[in-house]
């Protein structure tokens, strides 16, 4: 893979190239100090693989993936902080990494970019746009599948089913799809977007509750008449979220 | 004896050293002209100030009353003059309402009627007008001796009965039983009426032992005994005033002795105990003889007359009346004026209760004026103390308001100097540091990060820091922040050597933000071959410290770049509301100026003011 690194510090480009060193399928065919720079460099070096500073002097690097024409690139974001940015990154399935860099996760996310097939790539770049500009009701988030990218509304959610180290999203139009991450990856991601974790291993949107039901030791009656427990001591919380 | 009441303005406070001017002023006083009153003052006070020491003014009062209880009557009115002067100087009305009332006493006891009952209306009128009905109805009490003198007994009932009831209600004992004493002469002499006078008198007396005075016990035991005379009761009589004249030598009163002289005589003449009366006779003449008291003189002439008739010594006898009319002759004026005097005092006090009666109309509507002003008085004290509590309540509200913003601006400049873009950056320097060079540079540049942090979380809490660990904590942000930008700029700290840096405090990290500024933005846009430079001066100032950072980067304009990196422009917000909040605690007061370089680049000055 060719790698293109993007950041505005000097040592954070060194760093990288460093650690790309001890591995043999990238090499890296350019660096850029400014969001300028980068857009100007990027399309002369048949890159594949980007490295990008979220904030930059001269703006986000978010405005490099948008001048770029064409959009195959697998991306990895660096950010010395957690800000909002990252909650769109993270929703839209790109990969980050923090400064100063872990060179255990440097290496994991690179191994796994390399195995990685780059079929939904553009779509996943275009979710990732609309969920940086967008409100945060109307995001989409990317569910990464053993075979592909999908990408789904948040409000389509109705509930969420753990199921060992899959989680099973349970969508309006009647869909399932299981998805290769654990359902606390999805909790953090969804908490603030209108979802409860009504069990151990379920998560449900609070707006698709059509009932709390007392009986049975107590569950919720989704939109979709599905049954979703709700655990006892947990009632109160919901409760209160719910006003 | 009747009891007058001079009105002691304050206890007297050096009652050894009145003692000893007592003794020895009315003579120097009384040789001095009669009709100069001013020459009077002039010399008392010239006596006073070279005296032994100067006399405090309550004190020249005090030789007054001091001189009046030795019987020096004169003597004692130029002293309550001269105060009354004095007091007339401090504009103490209430003050110069004792002294009117105090030279009427001597006026009074020297039969200058007119001028007596003058002074005491101007002193009721100041009392009046004050509210100091204490002092009214000692005035009431001696006007009603006054009348009693003249034999306006209805007018003297009329008084003493004024003073009586004020000083009921001012549960006043001692002036209760002055006035009890009053009454009683009043019965004995002017009714005659020995029982009502008795009853009067044992009343006074039972007030006086009430409070324990002996003072007037004298006086008191002399008027009973007097009566016990009147009544045959001669025995008692002598009795009572042999106790009279053993207490009268502890208050040294002239007066008071002649009389109990006269009675103890007299009682002595009614049973025949001639040898007893004649002594006592010529103490009493020699008494009154000294202070040339010319009606005592004819009171024991008279006496001595009777006593020589009972002796069948009639050569004597003539001789004495003889001696007694010649006496007369020379108290003819004195009587004369006397009795002019009081006429005029007959009819000056006519005119005087008419004006009372349209006056009391007046008093009455002032009276209820003045419970009115008390009450809006007690209104607006209430409403002040209300008001105090109020702005209080306000003020320490607003401190601490003001304290919260502090507290709050604080947390915001933590969040702004723990700013995560700098130190994760900074982490990440140091990471690449690692990488390229020896472990123990590495580390160096590890340690001086943990110092910075743990100084900065050390310096958002504190109020204040000394200029020292100031100067530290930017020393070590600029070589982190030298690292990070690889070199891209040289920067130097001057300390001006008249500070003591140890012991000189400012607010913390109020130019960090600048520096922080100057690099993010002026040395990073710096053109490639172009050397960066900060210049951090730390100055003493004639109040104060000067702090300014100065730099050759590209400066506020957008020349170089567009806008200000969110965090940056954040921070001097940040520092804008932190001035505000620091001002406001008045420990410092703190100005800043921003300006462009000429040239290039920025200076920013803070001057810090040090209040406290």
């Amino acid at each position: 893979m060719k790698a293109f690194i993007v950041d505005d510090e000097k040592h954070i480009i060194n760093t990288i190239q460093l650690f790309l060193k001890e591995i043999q399928e990238i090499e890296v065919v350019g660096t850029a100090g400014s969001v300028k720079e980068a857009i100007e460099k990027i399309p002369q070096t048949y890159a594949d693989l980007l490295f990008l500073d979220v904030e930059l002097q001269d703006g986000r690097s978010f405005e490099i993936i948008s001048k770029l024409n064409h959009k195959n690139y697998q991306i990895v974001f660096i950010t010395a902080h957690v800000h909002y940015a990252l909650q769109a990154i993270r929703i839209s399935a790109f990969d980050y990494l923090l400064k100063p860099i872990h060179p255990t996760e440097f290496k994991a996310v690179c191994d796994r970019l390399i195995k990685e097939n780059t079929e939904s790539l553009e779509t996943r770049i275009i979710a990732l746009e609309e969920n940086i500009k967008s409100p945060s009701e109307n995001q989409k988030i990317v569910l990464k599948t053993a075979e592909k990218h999908i990408i789904v509304k948040i409000p389509e959610i109705i509930n969420m089913k753990a199921d060992n180290i899959y989680t099973s999203f349970y969508l309006k139009d009647g869909r399932r799809i299981v998805v290769t991450k654990s359902i606390k990856h999805f909790e953090e991601l969804l908490t603030d977007k209108g979802f409860y974790r009504s069990h151990r291993s379920h998560l449900v949107n609070i707006s698709e509750i059509r009932e709390y039901v007392k009986s049975d030791g107590g569950y919720l009656m989704m939109s979709n008449d599905k049954q979703i427990p709700l655990s006892a001591s947990k009632v109160n919380e919901l409760m209160n979220k719910l006003g | 004896m009747k009891a007058r009441h001079l009105i002691w303005s304050i206890v007297l406070i050096l009652s050894w050293h009145i003692t000893s001017f007592a003794q020895n002023l009315p003579a120097q006083i009384l040789s001095a002209p009669e009709d100069s009153l001013p020459h009077y003052i002039e010399k008392s006070k010239h006596i006073i100030q070279t005296g032994i020491i100067a006399i405090p003014l309550q004190n020249i009062a005090g030789c007054g009353v001091s001189c009046y209880q030795r019987g020096e009557i004169k003597a004692a009115r130029y002293f309550f003059e001269i105060a009354k002067h004095e007091y007339h100087e401090i504009n103490d009305s209430t003050e110069i309402g004792r002294m009117l009332s105090n030279i009427a006493v001597t006026y009074e006891l020297e039969g200058k009627y007119d001028q007596a009952t003058d002074y005491y209306h101007q002193a009721l009128d100041i009392f009046s007008s004050s509210g100091d009905k204490e002092s009214q109805a000692k005035v009431y009490n001696n006007l009603g001796v006054l009348f009693q003198e003249i034999n306006e007994e209805t007018k003297a009932l009329k008084y003493h009965k004024l003073s009586l009831n004020s000083k009921r209600n001012l549960m006043d004992t001692a002036g209760l039983a002055s006035t009890y004493n009053n009454l009683g002469v009043l019965y004995e002499e002017n009714f005659e009426n020995s029982d009502s006078a008795l009853y009067f008198y044992e009343k006074s007396l039972h007030f006086y032992r009430l409070i324990n005075t002996n003072r007037f016990e004298a006086q008191l035991l002399s008027n009973i005994a007097s009566i016990y005379v009147k009544t045959n009761r001669i025995q008692e009589a002598i009795n009572m005033l042999e106790e009279a004249e053993w207490e009268a030598e502890k208050v040294d009163n002239i007066i008071l002795k002649s009389r109990i002289y006269k009675n103890t005589a007299l009682a002595h003449l009614k049973s025949n105990n001639l040898a007893e009366a004649e002594l006592y006779i010529k103490k009493g003449l020699a008494i009154s003889k000294a202070q040339n008291l010319l009606k005592p003189q004819i009171e024991f002439l008279n006496l001595t007359a009777e006593l020589q008739e009972k002796k069948q010594n009639y050569q004597a006898c003539i001789v004495t009346l003889h001696e007694k009319s010649q006496l007369k002759d020379s108290l003819q004026n004195a009587e004369m004026n006397e009795a002019i005097s009081k006429q005029e005092v007959l009819f000056d006090t006519k005119q005087k209760e008419h004006q009372i009666s349209m006056a009391k109309q007046a008093l009455m509507f002032s009276e209820y004026e003045l419970k009115r002003q008390k009450d809006i008085l007690i209104l607006a004290i209430f409403s002040f103390i209300l008001a105090a509590l109020t702005v209080l309540l306000l003020v320490y509200r607003s401190r601490l308001k003001a304290k919260n913003r502090q507290v709050e601006v604080e947390n915001k400049m933590l969040r702004s100097q723990m700013n995560p873009h700098f130190m994760f950056n900074a982490l990440g320097a140091i990471q690449n540091y690692i990488l390229e060079h020896n472990s123990m540079d590495s580390m160096i540049y590890l340690l001086d990060f943990s110092k910075l942090m743990r100084n900065i979380l050390d310096a958002s809490r504190a109020e204040e820091i000394t200029i020292q660990k100031e100067s530290e904590i930017l020393a070590s942000y600029l070589k982190l922040q030298q690292l990070r930008f690889s070199n891209k700029f040289e920067y130097d700290i001057i300390i001006d050597d008249k500070i003591d840096t140890e012991n000189t405090n400012i607010p913390p990290m109020l130019i960090q933000p600048f520096i922080e500024n100057a690099i993010e933005h002026g040395m990073r846009k710096l053109p490639e071959d172009k050397q960066g430079f900060i210049q951090l001066s730390i100055t003493k100032t004639e109040n104060g410290i000067r702090l300014q950072v100065s730099d050759n980067g590209s400066g506020f304009s957008t020349k170089y770049g567009t806008e200000k990196p969110k965090h940056i422009s954040h921070a001097m917000n940040i520092t804008k509301e932190r001035i505000g909040a620091i001002n406001q605690l008045k420990k410092f007061k703190i100005k800043q100026h921003i300006k462009e370089k000429a040239e290039r680049g920025v200076i920013i000055n803070f001057e810090i003011q040090i209040l406290i």
